[in-house]
């Protein structure tokens, strides 16, 4: 793959690698936790080491400094008091001025105490002595002189012998004469080189810190002193001692053992003395033994030579006859003579002999080597034997007593007394030791096993743990290793042969998927409680709907009451209830949903496939069976399904808060508007009463409906089929409309019509007529009605007469029209309000609660009446009921029961 | 980018499996795979444009087409970018959660992976011309294979889930068969 490419992951899956990788990369940093500890301990080691031996170096000096130091303050000390009689405050007044004086020249204390203790011996004086020693300190530094000389020459000087101050500085040797005072020579010096020693120890700060090492060596060393003496004190009266005790113990002991050492030495000794002894007392057999074997050898080397030693005096012999001289015949001769021997020599039957002699001679040297081999074994051995038993001979050489004598003595010599019973201590305290190591080892093994057995418990427990866990989540790990034809079982996970981490690996995965599983089922129960508070609050609602109808009806009061209950308009608790009793036999008939698309303004299909779900939900649970049949009848996915489900059930109270809003857009991961995408589709009325869907949107929503529902009801006038307005692709979320379905619906919407165009044409004729009287009135009056000769004062009569009666017919007529008018609006209104409410308004009484709801606008309504009294025919009945019903029209009356 | 994934177990051991008791079984599995990546792979290659998603785009190759970088590179072409557009079932690189690859979508094409995630990083763009333009014209980042990914995934999940279910199921009755 080149560079940079993009990869998108469309599949994953499970790995061990990564588990494996995980155990070796453990197993690597533990060893490489090991591999630092063994380097980090030997390092620790090595600096234990170092700075155990920098330590004895250090304190070794620093005792040393303190030794020097001590001396010299001793030394100054002791000139101090001897000289003077100097006190103790005196003494520590020159130590603290040697203290000081130390750091501000750079010399060391040792040299000041030395030569402070000089000048002082000579003057008696400390005060002098610093002065000189001042003078002195300035002097060495200049000339660069040590301060021992310069202190010696200032001494004698203050002593009288001023002239060896010229020694000390040549160019002031003018200056100095025989009668030249010593103190006019210190002033000259004072004034020639004061302030030196201090000038050049500022200028020097290494030496003043290698003094100031010094001064910390003397301190620590000061503080060691008394270990090392307590140490020295320790060798002397205890070590050394013991030395000399066990040396008293020992001595005998170490004593045997040297002469044991010496025995062996002497023991050797006689062993080569015994040896010389044999070899010259067999001398001949070594003789023979190496005279055979050098015959076999020589008699093997003639063979090997013979041969071609022939061949050169064959060819001396022919070039003999070339040679010139004296020498020509002695030649031949010689060449013949050694030809003659090496001919037959290194003839083939002469190398047979040879052979055999050489074999021969090879056996007795043989033999006689093994003697001579036998015998120097033996005598080595049987000194050995009597070095290691500590004998002078064997019992067949002197007497056994002898021998058991000189053992015993030798273990008494060794052994006797205190150090025998010390022998047997150690010897009893070393198999003390040895029992108790190896019960300590024992012990150590059977602690070593027992961890080892409850480190596999726990490893045990651990993979028992986590195969538990493993099968929480219903996987079956393996049992065994049965292999078919080559092939494991599916499952990897076989306890036998994994590692607890690979299980942990495996855990961890099914962990992550049991999240995501675990999210899912909960998202799941909160769906079910959701269904489950809506099942509820349906029941609650039948329920309110069952005491509603105790009285066998609804009345407009209950229906109030009833909405206001269930948090709904009175309209949508209507809708409810006829939705509600739609499903209540199971079925949906078509007249069912005919008078929802009526009642909400939606389509029949969407009115259909809304109680087919609501039919499906009346149990509050959606089966799978239930899921696959609505995909079935209305071509909807599983998700639309669900989301229609789910949807129905939240607004099922016709109203859709934000909140719902909300959980519909989580649950199927929807936008705001795909959700009233869906509203809309769904056909059902419903009310929002948060701020997700902002009025505009809610208009716009309604009249979407609404444009929808009347370009259907057009599309039905048509006779074409309209796919809705919602520009949806697919049969399952558009309004296919179906004119064979729609058209019982549209019927009683056109006869609506129709009525209303014969009461508004009867209108118009009742207007026609009266404007035809108006105008027939009017000619009477001026008498010039063309149709008529209506001339005369009878003429005006008739015509005023005739006016009159058309008047009259045309007032009657328009009476009639609004009459026809007013029957036609019942009608259109009865027809409505049948469609709108089934069979609940206008009922009187209703035997049972079954006949609700089975009224079809499309065929006249069905009214149950129970009549006090008796008919004599069906027609009678009806035509008094029609003329009651006309009666209370006539008094302009609404239809009411009481009307009846 | 999709958020979580399905975690399919046992895929390589059942297709080994398969391969010994039931290989009209391990066909039918691999077709549903190859099947749902070569669908996902036409689809992401139907989301290349003949013409440059922005009219600058050179569409004539550079002097040294290979090398990376320099003017006109990389060219817009449409059949190099469409060819560089694979799909690949090969595992790869194990995951610290323990998981790998059973099949990807690949952008290969240098073209490609730009006009892919241009913007990806840079989000709003800031002041870069080419990729504000590029967000206006076309879409945010992910405008190939990742585009195609985020919008099928699920669905070829759930398929290559229950076609291995299947031949889990397969391979189970054939080793309890062989068992008895």
């Amino acid at each position: 793959m080149s560079t940079g490419a993009v990869v998108a992951r469309i599949l994953t899956q499970y790995s061990d690698k990564g588990s494996k990788q995980a155990q070796k990369d453990i197993a690597k940093l533990g060893k490489q936790i090991d591999a630092f500890g063994k380097k980090a301990a030997k390092s620790f080691k090595l600096a234990v080491v170092a700075t155990a031996a920098l330590s004895v170096k250090i304190g070794k000096d620093a005792v040393a400094a303190a030794i020097e130091d001590s001396r010299s303050q001793i030394v100054l000390a002791n000139a101090m008091a001897n000289t003077t009689g100097a006190t103790k405050e005196a003494i520590a007044a020159a130590e603290g001025y040697i203290s000081k004086t130390q750091f501000r020249v750079n010399v060391a204390d040792d040299q000041l105490r030395q030569s402070l203790a000089s000048l002082y011996i000579a003057t008696g004086d400390l005060t002098e002595a610093e002065r000189l020693q001042g003078i002195a300190l300035d002097v060495s530094a200049a000339s660069g002189k040590d301060l021992f000389s310069v202190t010696a020459a200032i001494t004698k000087a203050q002593q009288g012998n001023v002239t060896i101050l010229k020694k000390l500085s040549p160019e002031l040797s003018g200056l100095i004469g025989k009668t030249t005072k010593a103190e006019q020579v210190f002033a000259l010096l004072e004034d020639t080189y004061g302030g030196t020693a201090q000038a050049l120890a500022d200028t020097d700060p290494l030496t003043k810190l290698k003094l100031a090492y010094g001064d910390v060596l003397e301190t620590l060393g000061y503080e060691l002193l008394p270990v090392v003496k307590e140490f020295a004190k320790y060798i002397v009266d205890i070590v050394v001692p013991a030395i000399e005790e066990w040396l008293k113990a020992n001595g005998s002991t170490l004593r045997d053992g040297l002469k044991a050492v010496i025995d062996i030495v002497l023991n050797f000794t006689k062993t080569l003395g015994d040896l010389a002894a044999f070899y010259a007392k067999w001398e001949w057999v070594i003789k023979v033994a190496f005279a055979f074997l050098a015959l076999g050898r020589a008699l093997k080397l003639i063979n090997y030579v013979a041969r071609p030693l022939s061949g050169i005096f064959k060819a001396l012999e022919s070039t003999g006859g070339g040679v010139a001289g004296a020498f020509k015949k002695l030649g031949e001769i010689f060449a013949r003579v050694f030809l003659k021997f090496t001919s037959v020599a290194g003839s083939k039957e002469f190398a047979g002999i040879y052979k055999v002699f050489e074999r021969l001679a090879k056996v007795i040297g043989t033999l006689a080597g093994g003697f001579i081999l036998l015998g120097t074994a033996g005598i080595a051995a049987s000194n050995g034997l009597k070095d290691l038993f500590g004998i002078d001979a064997w019992p067949w050489e002197k007497n056994v007593k002898n021998a058991v004598d000189y053992v015993s003595t030798l273990t008494e010599k060794t052994y006797g007394g205190a150090a025998a019973e010390k022998y047997l201590g150690e010897k009893a305290a070393a198999r003390a030791k040895r029992q108790a190591a190896a019960r300590a080892a024992a012990a150590a093994a059977a602690a070593k096993e027992a961890a080892a057995t409850a480190k596999q418990a726990a490893a045990e427990a651990l993979r028992a743990k986590v195969l538990a866990q493993i099968a929480k989540f219903g996987v079956k790990p393996g049992t065994g290793k049965a292999n078919i034809k080559g092939v494991t079982p599916l499952s990897t996970l076989d306890p036998a042969a994994q590692e607890a981490i690979q299980f942990e690996a495996v855990r961890l995965n099914l962990i992550k998927q049991a999240n995501i599983a675990e999210q899912a089922r909960w998202a799941a129960i909160m769906k079910g409680y959701e269904a489950l508070t809506e099942s509820n609050k349906a029941l609650a609602r039948y329920n309110d709907l069952l005491a509603a109808l105790a009285d066998k009806e609804i009345s407009s009061e209950e229906l109030t009451i009833l909405a206001k209950k269930w948090g709904m308009t009175k309209e949508a608790a209507m809708s409810y209830i006829q939705t509600l009793i739609a499903v209540s036999d199971g079925k949906i008939s078509d007249d069912e949903i005919v008078n929802l698309a009526k009642a909400w303004g939606s389509t029949k299909e969407q009115a259909s496939r809304y109680l087919d779900f609501f039919n499906a939900l009346n149990d509050g649970y959606l089966s799978n069976a239930e899921i696959e049949k609505l995909k079935t009848t209305w071509g909807l996915s599983s998700k639309e399904v669900q989301v229609y489900a789910d949807l129905i059930t939240k607004a099922s109270d016709y109203v859709l808060s934000d909140k719902e809003i909300e959980d519909l857009k989580k649950n199927w991961g929807l936008t705001t508007d795909e959700v009233v995408a869906y509203i809309r589709k769904l056909g059902q009325p419903v009310t929002f009463s948060g701020t997700l869907i902002d009025p505009a949107t809610q208009a716009t929503l309604g009249w979407k409906s609404a444009l929808d529902a009347l370009l259907a009801y057009q599309a039905a006038l048509a006779g074409k089929g309209y796919s809705g307005s919602s520009g949806s692709s697919g049969s399952s979320n558009g309004y296919v409309f179906d004119p064979a379905a729609s058209a019982d619906a549209n019927k009683e919407a056109a006869d609506a019509a129709a009525a209303a165009a014969d009461a508004a044409a009867a209108v118009a004729e009742a207007n026609s007529a009266a404007t035809a009287a108006a105008l027939a009135a009017a000619d009477a009056i001026l008498g010039t009605n063309s149709g008529n000769n209506y001339s005369g004062d009878d003429g005006i009569a008739r015509r005023a007469a005739a006016a009159g009666l058309a008047t009259k017919n045309a007032a009657e007529t328009a009476r009639l029209a609004a009459l026809a008018k007013q029957s036609a609006q019942a009608d259109a209104y009865a027809a409505g309000m049948a469609a709108k409410y089934g069979g609940f308004v206008g009922s009187s009484t209703l035997n049972n609660a079954s006949g609700i709801g089975t009224s079809n606008s499309s065929s006249p309504v069905v009214v149950n009446l129970t009549v006090n009294g008796s008919v004599t025919t069906e027609n009678d009945l009806v035509a008094t009921v029609r003329q009651g019903l006309l009666r209370g029209q006539y008094n302009g009356q609404s239809l009411t029961l009481e009307a009846v | 980018m999709a958020k979580s994934a399905i975690v399919l177990t046992g895929i390589k051991e059942t297709r080994k499996a398969l391969e010994s008791f039931d290989k009209q079984a391990l066909r039918k599995f691999d077709k549903v795979i190859n099947t749902e990546l070569n669908n996902a792979k036409k689809d992401a290659r139907n989301l290349v444009s003949g013409t440059p998603p922005l009219s600058g785009w050179s569409t004539t190759a550079p002097a040294k087409p290979r090398s990376r970088g320099g003017a006109g590179w990389p060219a817009w072409d449409q059949s190099i970018i469409k060819t560089g557009i694979v799909s690949s079932k090969a595992e790869r690189k194990v995951r610290k959660d323990y998981t790998t690859s059973a099949g990807a979508l690949i952008n290969k094409s240098a073209a490609g992976v730009i006009f892919e995630l241009s913007g990806r990083s840079n989000k709003g763009a800031g002041k870069n011309k080419f990729i504000s333009n590029l967000e206006k014209k076309e879409s945010q980042a992910s405008r190939l294979v990742w585009k195609v990914v985020d919008k099928d995934k699920d669905k070829i999940e759930r398929n290559v889930e229950i076609a291995l279910n299947e031949a889990k199921a397969t391979l189970q009755k054939n080793l309890e068969k062989e068992r008895a």
